[in-house]
């Protein structure tokens, strides 16, 4: 049964409801691609399924007036009215959804400065483990107990602006954060930078997951690590 | 009859014997310890400040030596000795210590043991680092450039000991800057250092004797060939009393003709033939690739993860570069001449030239499963990893070597078909006048010469930098987001390649089955036009998450959002044809509707991925795996599909079983969404790409997808079947059986030697009105 | 056993058009396997994975096998005397203004461009990626931030790009007054002026190839191989030698060198790929094969020339001078 309703419904909290209902606008993208999605899927299959019942052709059918002959080339059939209707009205959804786009996409992009981030978060991508640094001199609350090392293994405070600075120190990987939609692409001799408001995902005892998702050679499935998100009450 | 009974169980047995004589053997895991890759071990150089400068990145100025026996005996002590030089040290050491070098030690096996105070091993770890940084380790280690210590071999002598080692120079000069720390503006280097137990060997992992998997396939199939073919000539030379002599003369005079031939027809049914082998031959390594996600796996449980990360990657070269572009090439060579009333293409010898690179390319692409895995560097090549890491050598220059002849093979053809198309053409087919089919072969021709040479050069700098150590892609200063671009400046075209001929089928077999015209001729021609140039411009959205340019990126969402708007356009247009039209549901009629709706469903995900902040969330996942097996699968191959069916009366004279075609559509098309749907659910729950492994709550919809994907292979057997079974069982076609209007099909089936006995002239309806009149 | 045939058609309406059988691209297509398969094991193949030296015999018998074919393919075209593709009728005029194989060029050519815009404007991105190298500025303990481009490694021997490009831009004049001797009807002009073109592409290449190797050497500088002592304030302009090229200037030493050999590499390629084809007709028009009637070759591979001719005339600039 979970496989069916698997397939039926789209259940998966972490990218329904950890993107909508923010500030952001990505809720309302989602459900409007999810919406015209479907409307332009049925609307092709019923088109297609009205063109077979009702267009089918049977034994004793006249043929039509412009059937097709070999070594003739048939009579232009069109009607630019409903041509032009087509055109139009595909182009107004692209660009609307264009439109829904920009206000996430500004969201995602606003990065904020290494001084404006409540945590600034060095991360080191390498062959094959993460390495995790804390920046400018943020000080490790006596709350975060769940690393013991900083490979592999972060913690972040709960309601909090974390800025991620990403570097690779051999081949491309990504770092992936699939519970709250982060995905950033760890390039050697290049620092890219991503972020979070924790704030969209609950804090919790048990980790978040980290993929790497940039194929990066033999262990590029093993490269995982853990992210916990905890409340920190100081501040 | 008696004699096929003969035969029919000669072959049967000639097939036990050859399967039992395939040497059994396992698949050997890559001779590293898995456990390595989740060790949870430093970063060497976490000490001196990540981000500050130079170290960023390895600087090869600095030398790492570590001295080694020749190989260890299992359980034995060796004391090694790690020696750094090279780097600001050199030019700039420390006026008044401390701090002159640093290192971080690690092994894949066996353990280290310090030997003095200037190396200490950290508590619960199993790494060796130098004493005098920080946190009280008191000794002189910092101040050295050479350590030694102690490592004790494993208790196997057949594994190979994989040492990574980190070392820094320190750069005195900066001695001030770093408040007395004396950790800014070093260099640092790192490397791998192999060392073989007595009975184990380096180069590829595999022990004396066993075979990898690939091999044992490969020698498989060879064994049973060359047994079929033992069996199949001595029948023969024994039920027609022929010698040895005459029958290998009579089969070489088979074969002479299509190894020498520049005939389109025939080089045209070369490419398809071809190209459907290696689409069963990719087919079996995607199925290779479903077998292994069919449950979470360890390393070596099915495939060792280096073997799966080849298999996915000759998968996708295999199937684009093999089957797609091949299968299409076919179809124009076939039928390109044909609907324009020329007899031939413009230069006949390169045709057969780009025929002819095709299987030998292939062979070179898969030379390096003889010689220690094949390439693993994914379809797409990303560099540094494809430039220098790659863990397969020399196979991930062959599968670069390979394509480089595939590539020489698609501009030349290209050439060819754009002058023959321009100057050939019958009296009467003017540009505006030419099927659609021919139209969408001519825009492809336009994308292939402008994006081909591109990706051609790409490769040539990729094994510029694998063979002779040029640094393109895998210097300090180089940018593998170079890479991407070149990379994707073809490779965006190519997916355009490969979907604009199949829409141009659609548009051929839609129009013939509704017994009308197509909607709205010229602005398919202008929508495939439009598709063609607009190509050129969205590349971008495959580096939405690189870090480029953000104007760049930008500018790149909206291209691909336009490039919905003329696909549309084609999708729409060919449901009108439909309407009001006489529509006939056979088989290749079945195909491309189920097509309409599979690429509609891959069209649509595009949408999805083309908004970036989406993008974000889906890219390098299971749900652009989805969609772009919607386009490939339900989009090029259900049309080129159809259009074997369409055209396989025209080439060989017999109609194909109808029956079988409607079986071999239903269950095509079920699996095919069956396999496929579920995917986009399972990268939308976060599992990425190129994984050989999965978190285990994925594990039911990934047991379904595999399921169905076998199912789905199966059901090409249908087809298999219905090819050979029609070519000697079918009824007659005649010339035109589906009444269509081209050129091809004013001709006889099979068409003669020289394509038309008279170069016919394509009528306009007016003209042909006036005619009857 | 190996020979062309004609096929013969059956219904007997045009023998005209019959199917030219070879086994030439098959057998250059295989040659070609072997030659790769050759490359990529000498290189690296082994068991070490750095090249397994026995496999350049396989190399060379992939290249000879390349030629050979190749002598096959042109087998068929050289006894002919006229057009081919004079029965390649044109039924729209537009389109007729220009014979197949000329408008095959042309479009072959095109492609020719996109090969070789790729190598710039890779070329051009790392230029930019780093400030050129110049004494006011900090470019690190070996250069290493500064881009000190081959340009100066070459400066003071400058003469001999120079004489290259005067090499090529007159061979391709050699090449345009074989086709006119041809026009003319003046055969042995014709095989002349090929062996002119042909003696001054083989200039080029051994021009360039001796440049190469002083520069990888870095022979070109001071003879005493100083490098440049940074403390001591030297800059480049004292004919020192920048510290990231103390052990030469050769594809692997940094991306200056990788993308001016690489380039110039490629180019000397498509060089070394006419001057076999120039032997090709200089051999046919030693037999004066070619006259008034017959001399597209020589215009077909005029235009190849003058199109590797001008790739020089962009790359010498962004390579030599700048």
């Amino acid at each position: 049964m979970s496989i069916i309703s698997d397939l039926i419904y789209f259940d998966n909290p972490a990218i329904w409801d950890s993107f909508g209902g923010t500030s952001s606008g990505i809720g309302g993208l989602v459900w409007q691609m999810f919406i015209w999605s479907v409307i332009v899927g049925l609307l092709v299959v019923t088109w297609l399924i009205y063109n077979l019942i009702f267009f089918r052709h049977k034994e004793g059918d006249p043929e039509p007036k412009d059937a097709l002959k070999a070594g003739v080339f048939p009579h232009e059939r069109g009607d630019v009215k409903i041509e032009l209707t087509w055109t139009i009205a595909p182009l107004i959804l692209v660009s609307w959804l264009t439109f829904l786009s920009l206000a996430p996409l500004d969201y995602m992009w606003d990065i904020p400065d290494n001084e404006d981030a409540d945590v600034t978060v060095d991360v080191t991508a390498g062959s094959w483990y993460w390495g995790f640094e804390y920046a400018n001199g943020y000080e490790k609350p006596e709350e975060f107990t769940k690393c013991s090392s900083n490979i592999n293994c972060l913690e972040v405070p709960a309601n909090s602006i974390i800025r991620f600075n990403v570097t690779s120190v051999d081949n491309l990987h990504a770092f992936y954060l699939p519970d709250m939609g982060i995905k950033q692409d760890a390039v050697p001799g290049l620092n890219t930078a991503t972020w979070v408001d924790t704030s969209i995902v609950s804090a919790r005892d048990e980790p978040y997951r980290i993929y790497c998702t940039e194929y990066c050679g033999n262990s590029h499935s093993q490269m995982l690590a853990e992210i916990y998100v905890t409340e920190v009450n100081s501040e | 009859m008696n004699r096929i009974k003969i035969l029919g169980i000669g072959i049967l047995l000639s097939i036990i014997f050859a399967v039992t004589a395939v040497p059994t053997g396992e698949t050997n895991p890559g001779g590293i310890d898995p456990g390595i890759s989740t060790l949870v071990e430093a970063n060497g150089c976490s000490c001196h400040n990540i981000g500050d400068g130079d170290m960023n990145n390895p600087n090869s100025a600095v030398v790492l030596n570590l001295s080694m026996p020749d190989n260890f005996t299992a359980g034995e002590t060796y004391t090694l000795t790690l020696n750094i030089s090279g780097g600001p040290n050199d030019i700039a050491p420390m006026e008044n210590g401390p701090n002159m070098g640093g290192f971080m030690l690690k092994v894949s096996t066996g353990t280290l043991t310090p030997i003095d105070n200037n190396v200490w091993k950290p508590e619960d770890s199993s790494y060796l680092t130098h004493t005098g940084g920080e946190e009280g380790q008191n000794g002189d280690g910092n101040n050295l450039r050479e350590w030694s210590f102690n490592w004790t071999a494993p208790d196997s002598d057949s594994v190979v000991a994989e040492f990574m080692v980190y070392g820094n120079s320190v750069n005195g000069n900066a001695y001030e800057e770093s408040g007395g720390m004396g950790n800014s503006g070093d260099y640092w280097n790192s490397g791998v250092f192999l060392l073989a137990g007595q009975n184990a060997q380096i180069a590829d992992g595999s022990d004396y004797g066993e075979l990898s998997g690939p091999k044992k396939i490969i020698y498989g199939f060879g064994i049973v060939f060359i047994t079929l073919a033992v069996v199949v000539v001595g029948y023969r030379m024994v039920d027609q009393d022929e010698s040895f002599e005459e029958v290998m003369k009579s089969y070489w005079r088979w074969i002479y003709p299509w190894l020498t031939t520049t005939d389109h027809k025939y080089i045209g049914t070369l490419y398809i033939v071809t190209g459907f082998a290696w689409f069963f031959i990719g087919g079996v390594l995607g199925l290779l690739i479903r077998w292994q996600l069919y449950e979470p796996r360890v390393d070596g449980d099915f495939l060792t993860y280096q073997e799966y990360n080849s298999t996915f990657t000759m998968h996708g070269t295999t199937m684009i570069f093999m089957a797609a572009m091949p299968i299409i090439f076919g179809f124009a060579n076939y039928l390109i001449p044909l609907q324009i009333g020329a007899r031939d293409l413009a230069f006949p010898r390169l045709n057969s030239f780009g025929y002819w690179l095709l299987p030998t390319g292939g062979i070179v692409l898969y030379m390096g499963y003889f010689t220690g895995g094949a390439g693993d560097v994914g379809w797409t090549g990303y560099a540094p990893y494809s430039s220098g890491a790659s863990a397969t050598r020399p196979g991930t220059d062959f599968w670069v070597a390979g394509q480089l002849m595939l590539g020489a093979s698609s501009t030349l053809t290209a050439v060819n078909f754009l002058v023959t198309m321009l100057r050939m053409r019958a009296p009467g087919v003017s540009l505006m006048k030419m099927p659609l089919f021919s139209w969408s072969i001519l825009v492809t021709v336009f994308l292939l010469l402008l994006s081909i040479p591109v990706f051609t050069v790409a490769l040539i700098l990729l094994m510029a930098d694998r063979t002779f150590g040029s640094l393109y892609f895998s210097g300090p200063d180089s940018d593998p987001i170079l890479w991407q671009h070149l990379f994707w400046y073809f490779g965006h075209p190519e997916v355009y390649i490969v979907i604009l001929p199949a829409f141009g089928v659609l548009s051929e077999i839609i129009s013939t089955f509704s017994r009308r015209p197509i909607f709205g001729y010229t602005s398919m021609v202008y929508a495939m036009a439009t598709i063609g140039i607009i190509s050129f411009v969205v590349y971008g959205h495959h580096m939405f998450t690189t870090g480029a340019d953000p104007l760049f990126r930008f500018i790149v969402m909206l291209t691909t959002m336009l490039v919905a708007v003329p696909t549309g356009i084609k999708i729409f247009n060919w449901l009108a044809t439909m309407t009001g039209g006489s529509v006939v549901l056979n088989t290749p009629m079945m195909f491309s509707l189920g097509t309409i709706i599979t690429f509609t469903i891959g069209g649509i995900t595009g949408i999805i991925l083309a908004s970036i902040p989406l993008d974000i969330a889906f890219h390098d996942t299971y749900f652009v795996v989805a969609h772009f097996h919607y386009v490939l699968i339900g989009g090029t191959m259900f049309s080129f599909i159809a259009g074997v069916y369409y055209w396989y009366p025209k080439m060989t004279g017999k109609m194909m079983n109808e029956k079988l075609g409607i079986a071999h559509f239903a269950a095509t098309f079920i699996t095919f969404n069956a396999a496929f749907y579920p995917m986009h659910n399972v990268g939308i729950s976060g599992m990425p790409r190129r994984y050989a492994t999965y978190d285990s709550s994925l594990t039911e919809l990934n047991q379904f997808i595999s399921i169905f994907a076998i199912l789905f292979g199966l059901a090409q057997l249908i087809f298999v079947y219905n090819v050979f079974y029609s070519y000697r069982n079918g009824k007659e076609a005649g010339d035109n059986p589906w009444n269509g209007w081209s050129l091809e099909w004013a001709t006889s089936s099979p068409p003669p030697e020289n394509s038309f006995i008279e170069i016919p002239t394509l009528l306009d309806a007016e003209e042909e009105a006036k005619k009857s009149e | 056993m190996l020979r062309r045939r004609l096929r013969k058609v059956s219904d007997g309406h045009d023998e005209h058009h019959a199917h030219i059988e070879t086994p030439a691209p098959f057998l250059f297509c295989v040659a070609t396997a072997i030659m790769f398969i050759g490359l990529v094991m000498a290189t690296a193949g082994g068991e070490d994975k750095t090249g397994d030296t026995g496999y350049w015999f396989v190399f060379i018998l992939g290249l000879m096998g390349i030629f050979t074919s190749f002598f096959m393919w042109v087998q068929d075209y050289w006894n002919l005397e006229g057009e081919e593709d004079e029965h390649i009728e044109t039924y729209h005029e537009f389109w007729a203004t220009i014979s197949t194989r000329k408008f095959g060029m042309w479009i072959f050519l095109l492609t020719e461009v996109m090969v070789f815009s790729t190598l710039l404007s890779a070329y051009l991105r790392y230029r930019a990626s780093m400030p050129d190298y110049s004494p006011d500025i900090d470019c690190g303990l070996y250069f290493e931030d500064c881009w000190v481009p081959a340009a100066d490694v070459i400066r003071s021997h400058l003469i001999f790009g120079v004489i290259n490009t005067f090499a090529l831009l007159l061979s391709s004049l050699t090449v345009v007054l074989a086709l006119y001797a041809a026009k003319n009807n003046n055969p042995k002009a014709v095989t002349r002026y090929l062996t002119v073109t042909f003696v001054l592409g083989a200039l080029f290449l051994a021009l360039k190839l001796w440049e190469w190797n002083e520069m990888r050497h870095y022979n070109f500088w001071d003879e005493s191989h100083n490098g440049c002592d940074i403390l001591a304030g030297q800059s480049i302009a004292d004919h020192c030698i920048a510290p990231k090229y103390a052990n030469g200037f050769w594809l692997d030493t940094s991306i200056e060198g990788s993308t001016f050999y690489i380039t110039t590499g490629m180019h000397g390629a498509h060089v070394f790929i006419g001057l076999i084809a120039l032997g090709y007709l200089i051999a046919k028009s030693n037999k004066d094969g070619y006259n008034e009637e017959n001399h597209e070759t020589i215009e077909l591979f005029g235009l190849y020339w003058h199109y590797v001719d001008l790739v020089w005339v962009f790359v010498f600039p962004f390579f030599y001078l700048y």
